[in-house]
């Protein structure tokens, strides 16, 4: 048996990180919210985004006191803000708040988060040539694994697709999130299957051999190539 | 240069000729003035009020000097606090240029002046007021022309002078500031006429002089406060508070009491402190000298406002003690005839006493009606901890916009001496009960445009599936099993249609339930096109034997019926009618879909390669008594876990295979061009099409053919959680009418229209294009290239590689069956077109219709029927 496993919800577009979070309030009544966050300065700013809509909303809140009794979980920050507040949230809500998509995986956030919101606001802005290497590293390793399928491999293909063709940042922050939601789903050993290769079938998929797509992906991964 | 050029300032404003001058001076200075920035206005403000302060004691002589009215010691008062006040409580307000920036919605705010400002200014209050005015209009930008009161012009003049050479030695421009020297009505309504706003406090006359000049106009109406006081009222500091506010300035604040209306518990306790603190009680006789003195002809005798009471009873024809500090008449009639009843701008109050505090509100309440001040202000003494049913209810009775508790109501009135969020002001807006454009304190918002960029911004977009998605032939027992050892479930309840049920296909579930030993019961009564009233039957058997998971096993009907059965089994009192009513953006519906999965966990299997409801939040379902159909759509309604086991599909026979198999590529289709879609819906339909392009004919053609219906059943999964985020389009709205009209099955309808629907959305010059923040321009055309061109389609034009796709698309129809027009499915053209009119308006309405991309005309739904209907050849 095969699965194929996200999120229940992901948010995305340019301003929503503020819409996503009225669900707090209008569907889940919370009333507390823990954050768990990196430590620093640097993310002070767009943590303000947070704490001011959870202030509109009357949501009460604590940033990284993991004694504060809460509905739900906010992981702000780097992959190991968003791990950390996955491994605190038990039963609780869990949010995830990427600010490093297209940089670094972040596992724990497509793996455990009730809720994903992307927002190019809160995002990082990553270098361009950065982010394609991250994308084509990304999307190659979840072509093999235990557990792709076409469900993970059109995740990985329209990844690839937006890599390959002309693109904007924003459009690459979605190239990243899709290889590494599809990463994620075809690393899950929860029925671990003989390990699978879909590097042909996605060559195929995107019309080219894979001979081809290979050069491609090392030309992204190393452009100097 | 130019400085040689401009005019002489004019020195005395005492004609039109004159003012118009004034005004080409002061919009001259303001023109300048409006390019200063917040800090230098800043500084000015701070010059202006700080001068304003200095001068408030000869200020307070001049005004009583000038007009006989009123107590210099109180007037010191208003002045610093017109001064003092107004500065604190607007210094860091920003009031030019950028005032708001919200970078995350994209909006911005820029404040602007308005221009000249005519500000009409009271007998009552003739410096205050003037220094009230010129620092608002200082600290907005704005240029202001007074227009003082005949009997207060030398002061009025002399508070305006100083607040203005202060501002200009702090760098405004010289002459922002204008005041007319010798007032006359013709000039007064001048000024209000040629302003860009006016702002009037004044009698009830001007206000409405001010409001009827053409120029927009925040003015104020006449006051007439009742103080209420409860028999739970602290009585000492109800009566002392209120001989503070009556005699301050001997009542010619406006907001001042001017009649109490005493509950009749503490009536005779409230006499006593009123007495003993210096208030004299008329007698019959007295009473009817001061109602004579103080009304004439219904209006309010100008000799006594702002008096001592010792004057107005010599007025009056009697004589009092010399430190008498409020003289006060009982009163019965609340009637506009009692003189009692009135405003009185002076040291006079009307008593009177009430049974009920529910008396006493309504007598309060007539006295704004009969006698004036409606919109003002009111106020009630009261234990307002321990009586706030009372106080609520005051509040709600009152039509005052200002109601004051526990407080002397002429200082409590104006805000932040005895309430610190009230504005400061001495224009106390009195909303639409008083003719007003505004219904709170007037201050520097109300003098300024505000300009609100709104910038582009999309909407937010999502991406939902179920969070359990198994597959692989033969997983179904493995993915059960979690029921078990993870969930813990007892009991299931198994939905299917009778069909699957006697042929044995729940048996490899039940098996499974039995090895885990959940309890289960199956119902097998589902038909195609479910009822509300199966749904209905169902949802009753599943209260009875109260589960905690559900397992919808068949085609789309079942798993449709499944998730209703599950709303009313969750929610049985869920209103159908309200939860299929139409939308427009499914996250702003008005109605709420009920919380889902707080009794049961559903699971959906799906037994044909198509619907995709397995991951979708929609259902249909028909009410069997109108034919009406509700669909559903809410992510409420997205299963918990879907699996999908091609097992279940190897014996689907061809008709099915081919419909459910074309209508997954409509889902994908439509998906794909959709205004909603998105880069994760895109990836999912172009999977799905390139995989039912190439395995729907050998699967139709071999129904034993494993491989082709294990990628057809992940073909309509996928086509399906594309829609379920991407949603469908007009081919959906029309395929839903054409079956419910003419009963084609629904893959086969869609399969009819899909390809004149791509045609019709493909147009450079659409007649409407879909209304979405994202979707910037009509690009279906180009988006079914990407199509084409990721199902192996090649050509020179983007025309080219748009018709080899449809021929494509017509290819793959005729491989698997599906004949060419409506009418070769034996629909009977006479009643085709007899019902045209009416299906073409129902499709227009569909709830599939917004998200395509092209919004279509009912006309033009029509044509696309017929061309379907009768083929390209007609």
């Amino acid at each position: 048996m095969q699965s194929f496993l996200t999120p229940d919800k992901l948010y995305f577009k340019k301003g929503c990180l503020p819409v996503a979070l009225r669900e707090l309030r209008d569907e889940l009544h919370a009333g507390r919210v823990l954050i768990v966050t990196d430590e620093g300065k640097q993310l002070e700013p767009a943590l303000a985004l947070v704490t001011n809509i959870l202030n509109e909303l009357g949501i009460g809140y604590a940033v990284n006191r993991e004694s504060f009794e809460s509905d739900a979980v906010i992981g702000f920050g780097y992959a190991r803000a968003l791990e950390r507040a996955a491994a605190l949230a038990g039963e609780r809500y869990c949010i995830a708040v990427p600010v490093s998509a297209g940089w670094e995986l972040s596992v724990p956030a497509w793996r455990q988060a009730d809720m994903v919101i992307l927002d190019e606001d809160v995002c990082e802005p990553v270098p361009e040539k950065r982010m394609c290497m991250h994308i084509a590293q990304t999307a190659r390793a979840s072509l093999v694994g235990a557990n792709p399928s076409d469900y993970t491999l059109s995740l990985s293909v329209q990844a690839l697709r937006i890599l390959f063709g002309s693109h904007t940042a924003a459009s690459l922050l979605h190239a990243a999130a899709m290889a590494e939601m599809a990463y994620t789903a075809a690393h899950s050993d929860e029925y671990p299957a003989d390990a699978l290769n879909l590097f042909p079938d996605a060559a195929e998929a995107l019309g080219m051999t894979a001979e081809e797509l290979e050069t491609k992906i090392n030309c992204a991964v190393d452009p100097a190539q | 240069m130019s400085k040689a050029k401009k005019a002489a300032p004019v020195e005395i404003v005492d004609s039109v000729e004159t003012l118009m001058a004034k005004f080409d001076e002061v919009r001259a200075a303001q023109e300048i003035y409006s390019t200063y920035t917040q800090e230098q206005v800043d500084a000015i403000f701070k010059a202006a009020a700080l001068a304003a302060n200095h001068a408030r004691i000869p200020l307070a002589k001049m005004a009583v000097a000038e007009t006989g009215m009123g107590i210099v010691e109180d007037k010191v008062i208003k002045n610093n606090y017109a001064a003092e006040h107004i500065y604190n409580h607007y210094k860091n307000v920003k009031t030019c240029g950028v005032i708001e920036e919200d970078k995350e919605f994209g909006i911005t705010r820029i404040a602007e002046p308005i221009g000249v400002i005519a500000a009409v200014i009271p007998t009552t209050n003739p410096t205050s007021t003037a220094i009230f005015k010129c620092l608002l209009a200082l600290k907005t930008r704005n240029g202001l022309i007074i227009s003082p009161h005949p009997r207060a012009k030398e002061s009025t003049i002399a508070a305006a002078k100083i607040v203005l050479e202060a501002a200009v030695k702090a760098g405004a421009p010289a002459g922002l500031i204008g005041w007319i020297d010798v007032p006359s009505l013709e000039l007064t309504n001048t000024v209000m006429k040629e302003s860009d706003i006016i702002l009037a406090t004044g009698g009830p006359g001007m206000v409405k002089a001010a409001y009827s000049s053409g120029t927009p106009a925040l003015g104020v109406g006449a006051g007439n406060a009742s103080a209420v006081i409860d028999s739970s009222a602290d009585i000492i500091n109800a009566v002392n508070s209120i001989i503070h506010s009556k005699t301050f300035d001997n009542g010619m604040i406006c907001a001042t009491e001017q009649t109490i209306i005493a509950h009749k518990d503490v009536y005779d306790a409230v006499k006593d402190e009123l007495i003993r603190r210096g208030c004299y009680f008329l007698n019959d006789e007295e009473a009817d000298k001061i109602r004579k003195t103080m009304l004439i002809n219904g209006a309010l005798n100008a000799k006594i406002v702002g008096q001592r009471p010792v004057t107005i009873a010599k007025l009056a024809g009697f004589e009092i003690p010399e430190d008498v500090k409020v003289i006060i008449g009982e009163a019965t009639s609340t009637g506009v005839e009692e003189a009692f009843a009135h405003e009185k701008l002076t040291t006079i109050l009307g008593m009177y006493k009430a049974d009920s505090f529910e008396q006493a509100v309504d007598m309060a309440e007539e006295l704004l009606q009969n006698a004036g001040g409606l919109g003002h202000t009111a106020s009630l003494w009261i234990d307002n901890t321990k009586e706030r049913e009372k106080l609520m209810m005051f509040a709600e009775r009152m039509k005052t916009c200002r109601i004051l508790v526990n407080t002397p109501s002429s200082l409590g009135g104006i805000g932040d001496l005895y309430n610190f969020k009230f504005a400061p002001s001495l224009t106390l807006g009195c909303g639409s009960w008083g003719g007003n454009s505004v219904s709170e304190n007037v201050g520097v918002k109300h003098l300024l445009n505000i300009k609100t960029v709104a910038e582009r911004r999309e909407n937010m977009l999502w991406f939902r599936t179920p969070e359990k998605v198994y597959f692989k032939k033969g997983c179904l027992p493995v993915a059960l099993d979690e029921l078990k050892t993870v969930m813990g479930k007892k009991r299931a309840f198994l939905v299917t249609d009778e069909f699957l049920y006697k042929n044995g296909f729940t048996k490899v579930i039940t098996d499974k339930l039995n090895e885990m030993g959940i309890a289960y019961t199956v119902f097998a009564d589902v038909q195609p096109d479910p009822t509300l009233r199966s749904a209905q039957l169902g949802a009753e058997a599943m209260r009875k034997f109260e589960p905690d998971c559900i397992i919808a096993l068949g085609g789309g009907s079942a798993m449709d019926a499944g998730k209703i059965m599950w709303v009313l089994y969750e929610h049985p009192d869920a209103d159908f009618m309200d939860m299929a009513m139409r939308f427009i953006d499914i996250r702003k519906r008005v109605y709420t879909f009920p919380h889902m999965g707080d009794k049961a966990y559903f699971i959906a299997i799906p037994t044909s390669s198509g619907t995709g409801s397995e991951v979708t939040p929609f259902a249909v379902i028909t009410d069997q008594e109108t034919g009406a159909k509700y669909p559903l759509a809410d992510y409420e309604l997205l299963p918990d876990m879907a699996i999908i086991d091609t097992d279940l599909m190897m014996s689907a026979p061809k008709g099915l295979t081919s419909a459910s198999g074309i209508d997954a590529m409509t889902h994908a289709l439509e998906a794909y061009a959709s205004v909603m879609a998105t880069d994760y819906t895109d990836g999912l339909a172009i999977r799905a099409m390139q995989l039912i392009f190439k395995y729907l004919p050998t699967a139709y053609a071999d129904g034993t053919n494993i491989e082709a219906r294990e990628k057809m059943a992940t073909a309509s999964t996928m086509a399906g959680m594309a829609f379920a985020n991407a949603f469908l389009g007009v081919c959906h709205s029309m395929a839903h009418k054409l079956g419910a009209y003419h009963h084609l099955p629904h893959g086969v309808a869609n399969a009819l229209l899909i390809t004149d629907v791509m045609r019709y959305n493909a147009a450079e010059k659409p007649r409407k294009m879909g209304t979405f923040s994202q979707y910037q321009y009509p690009h279906a055309l180009d988006r079914y290239v990407e199509c084409a061109e990721a199902c192996g389609v090649t050509g020179d034009t983007k025309e080219e590689i748009f018709e080899k796709f449809i021929a494509k698309l017509e290819a793959l129809k005729e491989t698997i069956g599906i004949k060419k027009t409506i009418r070769d499915y034996g629909v009977d053209e006479k009643d085709f077109l007899g019902r045209l009119d009416q299906m073409s308006e129902d499709a227009f309405d569909d709830q599939c219709t917004g998200a395509n991309p092209r919004y279509p005309l009912i006309s033009e739904i029509k044509e696309m029927y017929l061309k379907a209907y009768y083929g390209e050849q007609q």
